[in-house]
């Protein structure tokens, strides 16, 4: 397993792969520092109808931003981590070494999850510099933060085994890609149906404004679609990486 | 227990309903340059990726070093290096960048890169983006990847495709001087008899999916028959002559020299005399072997089988 993660990090060179995973959490960071640089005391009057901070009004803001952009990331980190094999066509040469198919599948996972947490690692430092560059009020709710930045990954557990899944087994990218992006957009007008994996980045999320939209709600729904996220996951990454194993090259 | 390193049982592959593979026999003894030939489509391919474990068979076994494929795989293939079909390779990295991926991989020393490189004469490219390789550089860079384990068995499918004649004599000069360094078994398939005539010791011929011929390549060579040609100034009335005194019907080639099958010295003796007591004159008798490449291209004909 550690000689096929090493060796697939030799792949990732002069992939632009991490300039990749920084354009998302940098869209994350455009749209919301200009909203707030351009309009701040509306979002003051905003947060003050919220009865909460300015921070945890950010928080909140930031996320139909985030939602978006979680479900497209992934399924671009997975099919550009995924298709520099099919395109040097060097599936060949890795089954015939004497390395176990399932640690190419899970290596492949742990690099698209990797590129998941550095994502999310950006959108702390954009949340941080938003807040800090506009003076907001009172101490920095690290816990507010760090939990916005990350959830939406972390509900994202099927998404990420289920595109890695679909990027592994079609030579041709454009249908895991098709299907991330009809996952993104159906994902807003189903986001009830909460047994669709692909809502879940929706309800990631730490805090809601209430309906009524006078008060902050803490996200009860939240143990609900973490254990969600783990049983579908480990069902799609486990189902994935059993049918790559059996499958036959071209 | 046999000395087999190969060792296939009524190997098969069915698509769809036609047969790529068919009751595939194969047996490749150790230290044997084994040539693989027949013509494209005929199921070299789709046999040695089953030799690997990279397509399923449809029936059949393959049984390597002494081992079953399907029980021993990763014990297996740690003891064989391959290059399959065209090569594959990442051409955003450097020739060294892509040994260095499979030499991780292998958790081979990295000392056996430069051994590598410098077998298959690259260690002056090792820097270079392999998208910009030449095909020739990119099919030794394929033997250089196939050869890191230390493998006892190497097999290349078609390593010589699509190179210039140039290209061709350096993959033979290179294959021909393994063996006798490390002692390892040599399976390379071709569609061109030529590529591997001069290398080859064993010869495995496949058409249509079906094994037609396995032997040593001396035996293929004596398969390859001889004819007289005699070359006189008059040949359709040599030929009625003959045909007349030995009841057999001769042909005439496209320069019009007559073309004798029997071919023992009595017989030849007793042709030249008739001639030339008709008045004939015989400027040439000469023999004309059939080429390898002949035989080859007979037997696929399916004449000697
Ligand atoms: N994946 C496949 N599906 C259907 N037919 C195939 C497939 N792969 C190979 N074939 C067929 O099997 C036959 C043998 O092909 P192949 O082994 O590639 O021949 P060779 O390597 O000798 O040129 C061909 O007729 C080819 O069309
Ligand atoms: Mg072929």
């Amino acid at each position: 397993m550690r000689e096929v993660i090493i060796g697939d990090r030799i792949k990732f060179k002069r992939s632009k792969l991490l300039l990749i995973a920084s354009v998302f959490p940098l869209f994350v960071f455009i749209m919301n520092f200009s909203d707030f640089y351009l309009r701040l005391d509306f979002n003051r009057e905003l947060a003050q109808e919220l009865h909460t901070t300015e921070w945890s009004f950010l928080v909140i803001s930031c996320h139909w931003a985030m939602f978006i952009m979680v479900p497209l990331s992934i399924t671009i980190f997975a099919s550009k981590i995924v298709n520099i094999e099919h395109e040097a066509n060097t599936w060949k040469i890795l089954f015939a070494l004497p390395i176990s198919k399932y640690s190419i599948y899970l290596s492949k996972f742990i690099y698209l999850f990797l590129l998941c947490m550095f994502s999310a690692t950006f959108i702390v430092g954009s949340l941080l510099f938003i807040g800090i560059f506009l003076d907001f009020n009172g101490p920095i709710p690290w816990d507010l933060i760090l939990k916005q930045a990350f959830y939406p990954y972390i509900v994202s557990f099927p998404l990420m085994a289920f595109q890695l899944w679909v990027s592994m087994v079609c030579q041709n990218q454009i249908i895991p890609i098709s299907l991330g992006i009809i996952f993104t957009l159906s994902g807003f007008f189903l986001q009830n149906v909460k047994w669709l994996f692909w809502v879940y980045p929706i309800w990631g999320t730490p805090i809601l404004p209430s309906d009524e939209f006078n008060k902050v709600i803490i996200n009860t729904d939240l143990s609900f679609f973490f254990i969600m996220s783990l049983t579908v996951g480990l069902l799609f990454l486990i189902g994935g990486m059993i049918h790559f194993s059996k499958r036959e090259l071209r | 227990m046999c000395s087999n390193i190969i060792e296939t049982v009524n190997l098969c592959k069915k698509y769809k309903t036609t047969y790529a593979v068919k009751d595939l026999n194969l047996q490749v003894k150790k230290g044997e340059i084994y040539g693989f030939l027949g013509p494209n489509g005929s199921g070299k391919t789709t046999s040695i990726k089953m030799l690997l474990g990279l397509i399923k068979a449809t029936a059949g076994s393959v049984t390597l070093f002494g081992k079953q494929l399907e029980s021993d795989r990763n014990h297996i293939l740690k003891k064989v290096g391959a290059l399959v079909e065209s090569p594959s390779y990442y051409g955003h990295l450097t020739g060294y960048e892509n040994l260095k991926i499979i030499q991780r991989m292998l958790n081979v020393s990295e000392k056996r890169i430069e051994e590598v490189l410098n077998i298959v004469r690259l260690t002056k490219a090792k820097n270079k983006l392999v998208k910009q390789y030449s095909l020739g550089m990119k099919q030794r860079l394929g033997i250089a990847i196939a050869l890191l384990g230390k493998p006892e068995l190497l097999i290349l499918d078609e390593p010589t495709n699509g190179l210039d004649p140039a290209g061709i004599h350096e993959i033979r000069d290179l294959i021909k001087s393994l063996p006798e360094t490390d002692g390892i078994t040599i399976l390379i398939s071709s569609h061109l008899l030529s590529e591997i005539d001069q290398m080859a010791t064993q010869v495995g011929i496949i058409s249509e999916g079906n094994l037609i011929f396995q032997d040593s390549i001396e035996v293929l060579r004596n398969k390859s028959d001889s004819q007289i040609r005699v070359r006189v100034n008059d040949a359709n009335k040599a030929k009625i002559i003959l045909e007349n005194k030995f009841d057999d019907s001769i042909q005439l080639d496209a320069n019009s020299n007559l073309i004798l099958n029997k071919t023992d010295d009595n017989h030849i003796s007793l042709v030249n005399n008739m001639l030339v007591d008709s008045n004939l004159s015989v400027y040439r008798i000469e023999e004309i072997k059939s080429s390898l490449e002949d035989v080859f291209l007979n037997i696929i004909k399916g004449e000697y089988s």
